[in-house]
């Protein structure tokens, strides 16, 4: 815009006002020839020239404040919060995760993070170099970050406080600092594949955190504030204030001790065994309570100790049982009044069903056995003849009973329900291979809850592994008792039990025993199946124990499952598993023996149909049983030990025989 | 002079406010350390009682062995019979109450995050 201008030739005012700069010499600038005044017509065009560019310039800016005010209010109001308001998200702190007796298994503490403002470092070489050896970062490629177009760079998350002080004494231009809640399990890897894993996130990504995300993350928080430029918060500025809620803890049902006893005892038969690895499990029995849950791998290399498994394959992993199978057959058919607890049955070496042959482990002429022969021995031939006069229909209704082909309530992640075949879709053979355990698929667990179904007087009692939650208040909501519902009368729980003392006693789980104790369990060796083929993987086994104990008064069940081990007997592999990490559980829960019955310090064991016949099953020596009258009813007393007990010595009272030959199916 | 004395006590009002707000902050960022200490110091704890941990100190620094069994002495029948399962009851409530002692002494520590 252009001042109006004067005539030169027009006079200035005199009087009041600005000095008058006083002309120059004549003879630096010759005096100017004087022109004619305008007319009025051109003053009045310039005037008005300079009112229509006066009104325009006003009115243009009129427009342009109507477009800021009304088309761009939003814009601009939303372009000054921005610069004046900070929000401010409050992560929640992740609950924790206890153990039965309230010890930490995982919990979150709050770590530095650090990061930078690549607009503010000056020198982003001379600061990786300096950073890249403290937070243990590659400097090149952290002196790429540094120089990025942006403004929010992660030079390292979550790190330890001393490393953040060492970087903060740095004092580097541009690099700033926040706090991130960041999850430790402070027992190291046990029960890591129950736990789970937390993302750097904080979202759980497997396990129990995976399943209990919601509960245990918590609700964030939100703050608003308003801030000068420099970021300073201004006073009485807060607008907003929702503060974070803090994710309510869980309190499992698993003892850290006894996890960690049967933890240890896994891993040394593993490497013992050299198995590919292997799955142990301890359930309180009244409660349904798992007290240790122990998944394992065996390591790389074979110095290398087995390491935590993938997942938690007690729940995620079915497979083909075996012999401990045939609890459910025996005390099925018991159950139906099929056969009697003081049976006994005709059992030839081997029996044909459909189109195949079926034999014994260990050749025997047909003999007489009585039913807790047949499970002592571990009898297939035994086992399959009690299956066939259960038949298919009543078999399958007692292993869905028990809880086979269901999911166990758990709703863990990745559970599968095992595989179980319509009756309607049984072959030939199936009469044959499912009462001896193959030709089904199961989990750890449902194995676990089965032998837990009888150990509780024919109750079955769903496992559980949340003992309860604590709100942000710290108040304890226990969750609720397990549900129950019977499957069989408690006299056949008692005749089972009654035969699985057998087992331990004289049959082929010797090594389960424990000094003091009875213990009544079952053994099995159970070929693999090919993967996505049909048949069975040549000399692969999973061999496993099941029981209880005090078989009396049944306090603990357990399971151990051990894969592909070397021996492949149950009884030499997984049974002694048992016995060791049961050994330490009825120490640390405090489960005394059962009270003496007679007066000289001998426990009595009475069990009327121990006739200790048959050579079905080699035990835990490897050696056949001695044949007995078929008729012989024996009680036998096992000798409190007082001394060094190894695998529980009492052993059985009569001499075995060497010379087993290695089983030919399962057992 | 009426409006001065006005003005001048909402200016007073608006330092004293501000100056609180100040100190809110500085409780509240005192406060999260502390919190924050108390969690590293829990979690120190808990390692340090980890049984993983427990066990290499003993059979490494201390020297112990794990005993190769248990000897179990069997009381004679002709003595009083001991209360065996009550007294085990008693224990295992005794350290169920305890343990829920615990809880009451553990919680009111953790704060919200």
């Amino acid at each position: 815009m252009t001042a109006p201008t004067q005539p030169r030739t027009r006079p200035r005012p005199h009087g009041p006002g600005p000095a008058v700069r006083p002309s120059r010499p004549s003879r630096s600038r010759p005096p100017r020839r004087d022109r004619r005044a305008p007319s009025r017509t051109t003053t009045r065009r310039r005037i008005l020239a300079f009112l229509v560019t006066v009104c325009l310039a006003f009115g243009a800016l009129v427009t342009r404040l109507a477009m800021v005010q009304v088309g761009g209010h939003a814009r601009y109001t939303a372009f000054g919060e921005q610069q004046l308001v900070q929000h401010v998200r409050l992560p929640a702190a992740r609950g924790a995760i206890f153990d039965r007796d309230g010890r930490e298994l995982a919990m979150s503490v709050r770590q530095t993070t650090i990061w930078a403002n690549p607009k503010q470092v000056t020198d982003p070489a001379g600061e990786a170099a300096q950073l890249a050896p403290v937070v243990g970062v590659d400097a090149g490629a952290l002196q790429d970050r540094l120089s990025l177009d942006g403004a929010f760079v992660y030079v390292a998350r979550m790190v330890p406080d001393d490393i953040a002080a060492k970087v903060k004494a740095l004092d580097l231009p541009g690099i700033h600092y926040s706090e991130e809640p960041k999850r430790f399990t402070p027992a190291g890897d046990l029960a890591l594949p129950v736990i789970g894993r937390v993302g750097t996130d904080n979202t759980g990504l497997g396990g129990i955190e995976q399943q209990f995300d919601k509960l245990l993350a918590g609700k964030p928080g939100e703050k608003v504030v308003e801030q000068d430029p420099t970021g300073t918060p201004l006073p009485d500025g807060v607008r907003k204030n929702v503060p974070a809620v803090r994710g309510d803890d869980l309190v499992l049902t698993l003892d850290r001790s006894l996890q960690f006893e049967t933890e240890r005892a896994l891993s040394a038969e593993i490497v013992a065994a050299k198995a590919k690895g292997g799955i142990a499990l301890v359930m309180d029995t009244s409660t349904g309570e798992i007290l240790a849950m122990a998944n394992l791998s065996a390591g790389e290399k074979s110095t290398d100790p087995p390491r935590p498994a993938d997942s938690n394959l007690a729940l995620t992993q079915a497979y083909e049982p075996g012999s401990v199978n045939k609890l459910i057959t025996i005390s099925g058919a018991l159950e139906e009044g099929v056969i009697r607890a003081d049976d006994k049955l005709l059992v030839p070496p081997s029996i044909k069903v459909a189109d195949t042959t079926f034999s014994e482990h260990d050749y025997h002429p047909p003999q007489q056995w009585s039913i807790t022969d047949i499970m002592a021995n571990s009898s297939n031939v035994g086992a399959i003849t009690i299956g066939e006069k259960l038949g298919k229909d009543r078999l399958d209704k007692y292993l869905r009973a028990y809880g086979f082909g269901s999911k166990t309530g758990l709703g863990f992640p990745g559970e599968t329900r095992g595989i179980m075949i319509d009756t309607k879709d049984w072959s030939g053979t199936s009469i044959g291979t499912i009462p001896i355990g193959q030709g089904i698929a199961v989990t750890a667990v449902q194995m676990l809850a089965a032998y837990n179904t009888v150990a509780n007087g024919g109750v079955y009692v769903a496992p559980k592994l949340v003992k309860a939650t604590i709100d942000e208040h710290g108040e304890q909501h226990p969750t609720a008792p397990s549900a129950t519902h019977r499957v069989v009368s408690a006299k056949t729980a008692h005749d089972v039990t009654s035969m699985l003392d057998e087992v331990v006693r004289v049959g082929t789980g010797t090594a389960a025993a424990i000094d003091g104790y009875t213990v009544a369990g079952k053994t099995g060796t159970a070929r693999k199946p090919l993967v996505g083929q049909r048949g069975y993987k040549v000399g692969a086994y999973v061999s496993s124990f099941a029981g209880f104990v005090p078989a009396e008064r049944p306090a603990l069940t357990a399971v151990v499952m051990l894969d592909e081990p070397t021996p492949i007997y149950g009884g030499l592999v997984a049974a002694p598993v048992f016995a060791s990490m049961m050994r330490y559980g009825l120490r640390q829960l405090r489960i005394p023996p059962p009270p003496l019955s007679s007066s000289n310090d001998q426990l009595s064991v009475t069990s009327p149909d121990a006739a200790l016949t048959g050579s079905g099953e080699p035990d835990a020596a490897k050696t056949p049983l001695p044949t007995v009258p078929a008729n012989a009813s024996t009680t036998t007393t096992a000798p409190v030990s007082t001394g060094a007990g190894g695998r529980g010595d009492t052993g059985p009272p009569t001499t075995l025989a060497p010379g087993a030959k290695p089983p030919g199916t399962t057992h | 002079m009426l409006l001065a004395l006005c003005v001048f006590g909402v200016v007073v009002a608006h330092v004293a406010i501000a100056q609180g707000q100040f100190q809110l902050e500085q409780l509240r960022e005192s406060s999260a350390q502390k919190q924050a200490e108390y969690d590293r110091l829990r979690l120190q704890v808990a390692e340090l009682e980890s049984p993983e941990r427990i066990v290499a100190d003993a059979q490494q620094r201390l020297g112990m062995v794990t005993p190769p069994g248990v000897t179990y002495l069997a009381p004679s029948a002709d003595e009083p019979p001991a209360p065996a399962n009550a007294a085990a009851a008693d224990q295992r409530s005794a350290d169920a109450a305890a343990a829920n002692t615990g809880w009451s002494t553990v919680k009111p520590h953790l704060a919200d995050g």
